[in-house]
């Protein structure tokens, strides 16, 4: 073998090699490598101010977690759970295991922790100030041990020209627990869909009375919760009606209504939702 | 000569000594959410190792509206197999073979139609709360846990409260929900919390993971599962392969 063909060979197996480096790094569809995104979660977590030393915490184990607006790399550590966008490196889910010890902990009024919900936010979604972030819903709940736990969530509301809100795809969702962030969810995702529906909400509703097997009398006394909202379904972003019906409970005792989400440019039912 | 064997002994105790702490300090295969507390807390599960799933709807539902919550049922009857279990499920309804089950099992796990204070098949098959209140005291110490995936399975109604009841009668922990659930959001958390168990979780720290997990899938839409009721020992881990081995006092049952 002349001194060439020596050369060749040696260049073929350098850049075999920095192939599989480059494949092992770096997954297909541009996503970030899981070792990138294990980098982005330390960040994250040492950018959490807390009593608690995140920075160094174990990870036990890691897998992938898909929903229809996303795929994550989900890490298990013994701290809790966290996800990693595959597209973005963005944390996108975090939850963290309560212990059962009340030690430093107090109860938190709803107002304070709704404000410490908001620093977090504020802190961990880029956008929180950028978008037009609306207070949807917040919750008191049962936490644990006899601990109040509070759940907030904002979405990222726009007007339509006619003045309809329309709830983006973008929200952010946290848990606190007696002054203690529990979890937090922060979505961000480009508005690809016309804001334009064509289904006009009246359509819409009656499409979810019947899906929902409901009486169409137009007598019945329903109660509706509707937005206009962009969604995911079967990986596709959508312009749907997200319509709750609520019609108390049936002779038999059992909760009647539920949830049909309808797109708002084909009138195709995206998910029959009834109560359980 | 002396000196150095004394220097030589001392220096091996001295890493004696650190070997001993480090052993000590270092936890064997921590499971998630293993924390001290978790660990002071030994609930004993009992001996039983019978697991029983329900998925309750009539086939008419089944068939005509496209109510289906049999996957759910099946997926979690193999899992608790995979946990150690001697796992059946029932799609049929027979509350009466619930109600005999709920005192020969370890597990009841249950998804299907309900209103507060009754699980119920059909109109004409429930487990209502007055079933379990005419059961003997204690006789379902034997169920470590049960789970009443339906609406308003722990709320409390002129009828009383079947999970509160339930625990009332011996049953470690019972898991329920005070409000009406979305059916699909329902079946997602449904499947979510029996893997988190099945990954040695906690009952709480599985039904908090299965929430915020089934909140990403909705994308913020929670479907009410958000209101959990859990009674009694709720850092309970069902996994019996995943176990650490009995200690002498209580070697005829299993610690974890």
């Amino acid at each position: 073998m002349n001194r060439i063909s020596k050369c060749m060979v040696l260049l073929i197996l350098l850049s075999s090699m920095a192939t599989l480096c480059y494949a092992q790094s770096y997954d297909t569809d541009q996503n970030i490598g899981i070792n990138d995104a294990e980098n982005r979660l330390r960040t994250f977590l040492s950018s959490i101010d807390s009593e608690k030393s995140y920075d160094e915490a174990r990870i036990i184990s890691s897998g992938d977690f898909r929903t229809f607006s996303g795929d994550y790399y989900e890490f298990e550590m013994g701290i809790g759970n966290f996800k990693v966008d595959k597209k973005t490196g963005e944390v996108e889910s975090a939850w963290f295991y309560q212990d059962d010890s009340n030690a430093g902990r107090s109860e938190m009024s709803e107002s304070r922790s709704l404000k410490l919900a908001e620093e977090f936010a504020r802190r961990h979604y880029s956008s929180f100030d950028n978008l037009n972030m609306k207070l949807s819903d917040s919750e008191k709940l049962e936490g644990n041990n006899g601990r109040t736990r509070y759940l907030f969530r904002w979405y990222d509301v726009r007007e339509s020209l006619f003045g309809q809100d329309i709830y983006t795809s973008n929200y952010v969702f946290v848990a606190v627990e007696s002054g203690k962030i529990a979890g937090y969810i922060g979505i961000e995702r480009e508005t690809e869909v016309s804001l334009k529906p064509d289904v006009g909400e009246k359509e819409a509703m009656e499409k979810a009375v019947y899906v929902l097997d409901l009486p169409a009398d137009s007598n019945t006394n329903y109660e509706y919760n509707n937005k206009l909202c962009v969604c995911y379904f079967d990986e596709k972003q959508h312009l749907a009606w997200d319509i709750n019906v609520d019609n108390g409970v049936d002779s038999w005792g059992y909760a009647s209504g539920g949830q049909a989400v309808i797109d708002a440019h084909t009138g195709e039912v995206l998910l029959k939702n009834p109560y359980l | 000569m002396k000196k150095k064997i004394i220097l030589f002994f001392m220096i091996l105790m001295a890493i004696a000594i650190v070997v001993t702490i480090f052993t000590i300090l270092t936890p064997e295969n921590p499971a998630p959410g293993d924390n001290i507390s978790n660990f002071s807390k030994n609930v004993v599960l009992s001996d039983n190792t019978n697991a029983r799933c329900y998925g309750g709807y009539p086939w008419v539902e089944e068939e005509v509206y496209g109510r289906d919550v049999s996957a759910q049922t099946i997926h979690a009857s193999g899992t608790l197999d995979e946990m150690g279990y001697s796992s059946d499920y029932y799609l049929e309804s027979d509350s009466g073979l619930m109600l005999t089950n709920m005192s020969n099992s370890s597990v009841i796990y249950y998804i299907g139609h309900g209103c507060p204070s009754a699980l119920c098949f059909d109109s004409s098959s429930c487990v209502i709360r007055d079933d379990v209140f005419e059961m003997n005291e204690n006789q379902l110490n034997e169920l470590d846990l049960a789970v009443y995936i339906s609406f308003g399975s722990a709320s409390e109604s002129r009828f009383g409260n079947i999970a509160s009841e339930t625990y009332k009668k011996g049953a470690k922990c019972v898991l329920g929900f005070d409000s009406a659930l979305l059916m699909e959001n329902s079946k997602t958390w449904s499947d979510y919390f029996i893997d988190r168990l099945k990954a040695n979780l906690t009952v709480k720290d599985s039904a908090d993971r299965a929430l915020w997990d089934e909140v990403l899938y909705y994308s913020g839409n929670s479907g009410n599962l958000e209101h959990v009721k859990i009674y009694g020992s709720k850092n309970i881990r069902i996994n019996r392969n995943l176990m650490k081995p009995p200690n002498k006092q209580n070697s005829d049952k299993i610690a974890i």
